[in-house]
């Protein structure tokens, strides 16, 4: 928190007009000072700030990827029991009802229709405790017959919850396929180009043999080069990495703000480099020493 | 033939070719099936006059109590002067809903369909075209305090098929659930999301009565062409002065909303089209400089058979065809990879099924470049002089 703090649990069951503003709703209403204790309208009816949020981006949104796990942060909270006293004909999200009905006549607050998501806090050890507990809750509600079957429980974590809900958007995962596509045709490029450029070295690795260097020692040397090389590609890489996401950040899409080149990319990006260039040179290497020294110090003629 | 006896000597350099040529060719025909499926959902007929449409969404405030009604705000829109038709539902590529719809019939089985359900002049107001049957008239709309009323439904041809084959489809009755509809008529396909894949054409438009309720929603208005902007900032003031206790946070029309939601994929597609390039331009250097290195290595056979009478065409033929043999072992390989990376994507991200001309193209292309870059380095081959290759021996 900036500024106060959050409301207690006795102003939650008083349904008390109590308002937690984030930083960026404070800046734009009280111009970023402490506001606590000061008054506000909120649809209609009066609310007392009592805490400003620091700066909270949390993403994906787990608590509730509704409206997009990437989306923009609430600005505004309140107490559930107040925002629940107020009358008001939208804002519940996706509502779910079972039993016969028509289109138009259910509401969040029958029986039969459920709109909100709870999230309990337990001891990992316990959650199988908790599930019984729903379990056994599910089949009371079904002995009472307001629930028509038999019970379907999920107890999710979070892991699990943004698993089941793919919050990864497919784009992503299509652009992660499509770069794994693309480093596989580099890694055959560069192989490619090692032929080469270690066919053109002949002359200079036939010499090294023809004084003593062991078959073992010459791709080391090759190898090494390359791991060096591929350190400097990387370094490259990352000045294009990061160009490339400042372009992607333009992207309209909501998870584009949330962009950034952070250390373990960078380290990622480096280790990947040198890899690819151990990986896509070891065969050529491996080749090229094998050619007979004086064979290989002809080609100098 | 002759042109491929130098080949297994040479089975590394050659393999990686092909290596190279195959990821290159199954890693492009999926972006460019991506690119050009952005391409088509931008322009694609999506099954309603797009052009001079207005959207407006109202939705109540907490507390307000709430002045107007959907009925009345209806009729106010429907008066305000460059509207046509005024209507109160779903925004097309927006229908959230959906329902599994299964016939009375044998045929066809339960489908997903997406619905598009309107109040007012919803009919007129998106433009629908219709091809068999009628549209829904207020008067064939049943009371909907009864238990279990017959909704009327115009439903898209693409479902039409699915559900009834040949058979008549008008009076049919569907059912969802214990929800009973009754096929009025078929429309040219609404479609749901785009691109539009064969699911998201199954789509039924129904209609509501206007409640004398405080509703909210998106409001639809229909303009003369070219009027929506001028028009919708008198409509938006109208609901305004009507409802007073509901905020309007949306007012666009509805080519400005379609293109907004473009603008998502075409990043994706530029993002895509960038990766395109710089593959052809890696595979371009690798493969040249793999000719070229080939042609240095056989300098002295060249020269050899020149001495012996091959004329530098040949010379030049000898290497296109090397390479083009080569090209096409990985073209096909690539193309076979890549119509297994799209059997993937369409279990699990949700991807159309790749069109056969695109593995076509795309194929074409990386054979044409990989002839290209082996160009220069087969000229230079073939103007090797046999008199100099001699001396140097």
């Amino acid at each position: 928190m900036q500024y106060g703090a959050a409301w207690t649990d006795l102003q939650d069951s008083n349904r008390d007009r109590v308002v937690v503003l984030s930083s960026k709703a404070n800046d734009a209403i009280f111009g970023g000072s402490n506001s606590v204790g000061r008054e506000l309208t909120v649809a209609t009816k009066t609310m007392r700030v009592v805490g400003v949020l620091r700066p909270w981006d949390i993403a994906p949104k787990i608590y509730d990827l509704n409206d997009g796990p990437y989306s923009d942060p609430e600005e505004l909270f309140i107490p559930f029991s107040t925002w629940i006293d107020l009358p008001q004909d939208y804002g519940y999200g996706p509502v779910r009802c079972v039993g016969p009905l028509s289109e138009e006549a259910y509401g969040p607050m029958d029986d039969h229709c459920t709109w909100v998501q709870v999230w309990v806090a337990l001891n990992p050890a316990r959650a199988s405790q908790f599930y019984e507990k729903l379990v056994a809750y599910s089949q009371e509600q079904r002995r009472s017959s307001r629930y028509g079957n038999s019970p379907n429980v999920r107890l999710r974590n979070v892991p699990d919850w943004l698993r089941y809900k793919n919050v990864v958007p497919p784009g992503v995962k299509a652009q992660f396929f499509v770069s794994l596509g693309v480093l596989l045709a580099c890694l055959f490029t560069v192989a490619g180009m090692q032929v080469v450029s270690f066919r053109g070295r002949f002359p200079e690795l036939g010499l090294r043999r023809a004084l003593g260097a062991s078959r073992a020692a010459i791709i080391l040397q090759l190898v090494v080069e390359a791991g060096l090389l591929g350190v400097f590609g990387g370094l490259l890489g990352i000045a294009l990495g990061f160009i490339g996401v400042q372009l992607l950040r333009l992207s309209p899409e909501t998870y584009a703000s949330h962009l950034s080149l952070d250390g373990g990319v960078v380290a990622a990006s480096i280790g990947l480099g040198i890899a690819a260039m151990l990986v896509s040179s070891l065969a050529p290497a491996i080749r090229a020493s094998g050619h007979p020294p004086y064979r290989q110090m002809q080609e100098a003629g | 033939m002759h042109v491929f006896k130098a080949l297994p000597r040479h089975s590394g350099i050659a393999s990686i070719l092909v290596l190279q040529i195959a990821t290159v060719v199954a890693v492009i025909t999926n972006c460019i099936f991506v690119i050009a499926s952005t391409i088509t959902s931008a322009v694609e007929a999506i099954g309603i006059d797009e052009r001079g449409i207005g959207v407006i969404q109202s939705i109540g405030v907490i507390g307000s109590g709430g002045t107007g009604t959907q009925a009345n705000n209806l009729v106010a829109l429907a008066k305000i002067a460059g509207v046509t038709h005024a209507a109160f539902g779903a925004v097309p590529l927006r229908a959230k809903t959906y329902v599994t719809l299964g016939s009375d019939g044998v045929m066809g089985g339960a489908m997903r369909v997406a619905v598009y359900r309107g109040v007012g002049d919803y009919q007129s107001t998106l433009g629908i075209e219709l091809v068999e049957g009628t549209g829904i008239d207020e008067g064939m709309l049943p009371d909907a305090t009864l238990d279990n009323p017959e909704w009327p439904a115009v439903i898209s041809s693409t479902l039409r098929q699915a559900l009834f084959a040949n058979e008549q489809a008008v009076g049919r009755l569907m059912r969802a659930g214990t929800q009973r509809y009754r096929v009025v008529g078929v429309m040219r396909d609404v479609v749901s999301a785009l691109p539009a894949q064969v699911k998201d054409r199954m789509t039924m438009l129904i209609a509501r009565r206007a409640a004398d309720a405080d509703i909210g929603g998106y409001y639809l208005v229909r303009t003369s062409p070219g009027q929506v902007d001028r028009v919708l900032i008198s409509a938006l003031a109208k609901l305004r002065e009507l409802n007073a206790g509901h905020v309007q946070p949306l007012s666009r029309s509805f080519e400005e909303l379609r293109a907004k939601q473009a603008s998502k994929a075409n990043a994706l597609a530029y993002a895509l089209a960038c990766v395109v390039m710089v593959l052809c331009i890696i595979t371009a250097i690798g493969i040249g400089a793999l000719t070229a290195h080939w042609v240095r290595q056989r300098r002295v056979s060249i020269g050899v058979r020149r001495a012996l009478g091959a004329r530098s065409s040949d010379i030049l033929a000898y290497f296109l065809i090397e390479n083009a043999a080569l090209a096409l072992i990985g073209v096909g390989l690539g193309a076979i990879a890549a119509l297994g990376i799209n059997r993937i994507g369409v279990v699990k991200l949700d991807l159309g099924p790749l069109p056969l001309a695109i593995v076509i193209a795309s194929s074409c292309g990386v054979l044409l470049v990989s002839l290209a870059c082996a160009f220069y380095p087969a000229l230079r081959a073939s103007r090797i002089a046999p008199a100099a290759v001699m001396r140097s021996l």
